[in-house]
């Protein structure tokens, strides 16, 4: 602080600042002091000159404290507040950003996928449900298609199960599953449109509709990822009224070939 | 108007959006809140650090103070639960005894309450001490008693101009006389360097 800094204190200033420090200067005048105190350096040191004169009259403890840091408080205070201001809303176009963003990208194939599972669902559902008096599941034909398959209950089979094989959707089929809505619609797999249905006919009884209905839609949903059946194994139906031991001595025969 | 009456208005002023007023009261407290904070920290810029800490939470606290103590007392209790958390957060053991701000004012003699400072600052100290006793002992009579009138006895203006058989304007004369006569004589000692470590 120059010499020159300090001379330019007039004793005007002063006396009022001696004033104000004793709370006695009309409110006009303290507010012009203030104004010009904080501003002022060379008046600010002498405040803090006669304030600690003051508390050595007073018998008051006191550290020296230096002027920067009512500036320094002041600058904190200042940036403390000026991030909420100028940033919240940076930040909050940033999160709706980020928002719309995962919403357009991620949101059309989570649908897209919960369609097709509800509509999976529903289609287990509708065929779980089908009135004993036209057909029943007794049981999954169980022959496997592969060596490595295991047998397997219905029940079982209608639930995601560890030892099931992963079934890979071809591009192809997974565009014609997204565009059929019923099992009736869906086109029969070739290769397996090859063969005959039931291919280890179970019961002569059995509806030939039926069963095709079942096949197809077990065949969606294997292409879909979702099934609920295993994907290589053959659906057959039954007359409820007719219980078939045929397959519970099938079932014994598979169980045993696969030991 | 008294101290008191004074603080309560600033802060009514900082409540209201006037951060001019809370510049006042840091520059009217700042050195006061230093040595609160030195009783606890040694260390001078860990205190200017705790300081600051110190009125930014006074700051951020200052819409929930209603005045129902004295704005000095609030803001020592800040100053110390401030360093006491700081010296926890350091891993130092903070003191286990506490005083009231009043009493810690003036309590210079136990160890915890000791402001262990540098000696160089510790020197500093006595010697404005001594400088200040100094100059009020030289001063004019009228001017020695209108000082002591003040800062010792606590006066207003209108009890000193009672008490003196003079004028208002004359006592507020006298006081800053007496005032700038101390002035003159500190200056070289706190514009050195020593007071800047």
């Amino acid at each position: 602080m120059s010499m020159k800094s300090m001379n330019a204190l007039d004793d005007k200033i002063c006396e009022q600042l001696s004033a104000w420090m004793d709370g006695e200067l009309s409110r006009e005048e303290a507010m012009f002091l203030e104004r010009r105190l904080q501003h002022d350096e060379a008046l600010q040191a002498m405040y803090s000159r006669m304030q600690i004169a003051s508390s050595c009259m007073k018998g008051q403890s006191t550290r020296f404290m230096p002027n920067t840091l009512c500036n320094n408080i002041r600058l904190a205070l200042e940036e403390e507040a000026s991030p909420k201001k100028s940033r919240r809303p940076l930040f909050a176009w940033a999160a709706a950003a980020s928002l719309a963003f995962a919403a357009v990208v991620f949101i059309p194939g989570i649908m897209q996928s919960t369609t097709k599972q509800d509509i999976n669902l529903a289609n287990n559902r509708e065929a779980i449900s089908t009135p004993a008096s036209s057909a029943t599941f007794a049981s999954a034909d169980l022959i496997a298609n592969t060596p490595d398959a295991v047998s397997t209950s219905l029940v079982a089979s209608t639930s995601t199960s560890p030892v099931q094989p992963t079934p890979k959707v071809n591009p192809s089929s997974a565009e014609t599953v997204a565009g059929v809505m019923s099992p009736e619609d869906f086109p029969l797999n070739v290769s397996s449109e090859k063969k005959a249905w039931p291919r280890s006919p179970v019961n002569a009884n059995s509806d030939p509709a039926l069963e095709a209905y079942l096949v197809r839609h077990n065949q969606m949903m294997a292409q879909d990822g979702m099934g609920g059946f295993v994907p290589y194994v053959d659906v057959v139906a039954q007359d409820g009224g007719q219980p078939d031991k045929t397959i519970d001595a099938k079932t014994s025969e598979n169980a045993g070939d696969t030991k | 108007m008294g101290e008191n009456e004074l603080d309560l208005e600033l802060v009514k002023r900082v409540q209201s959006g006037d951060k001019t007023a809370f510049d006042v009261l840091v520059r009217k407290y700042q050195h006061r809140i230093g040595a609160v904070i030195g009783r606890f920290v040694h260390d001078y810029a860990e205190s200017q650090d705790i300081a600051q800490e110190t009125f930014i939470r006074a700051y951020r606290a200052l819409n929930n103070f209603r005045g129902d103590a004295q704005f000095y007392t609030w803001l020592y209790r800040i100053a110390v639960n401030t360093a006491k958390n700081h010296l926890v957060s350091m891993k130092r053991r903070p003191p286990t005894s506490d005083v009231d701000a009043d009493d810690a004012e003036h309590f210079d003699g136990a160890y915890r309450m000791h402001d262990s400072d540098t000696p160089e600052h510790e020197l500093l100290r006595e010697e404005i001490a001594r400088t200040v006793s100094e100059v009020v002992a030289e001063l004019p009579e009228e001017l020695r008693q209108a000082i002591t009138l003040r800062e010792m006895e606590g006066l207003s203006y209108e009890e000193i101009s009672e008490t003196m058989d003079c004028p208002i304007g004359t006592v507020r004369s006298r006081i800053f006389r007496a005032r700038e006569a101390i002035d003159l004589r500190l200056r070289p000692l706190m514009d050195s360097e020593r007071v800047r470590p």
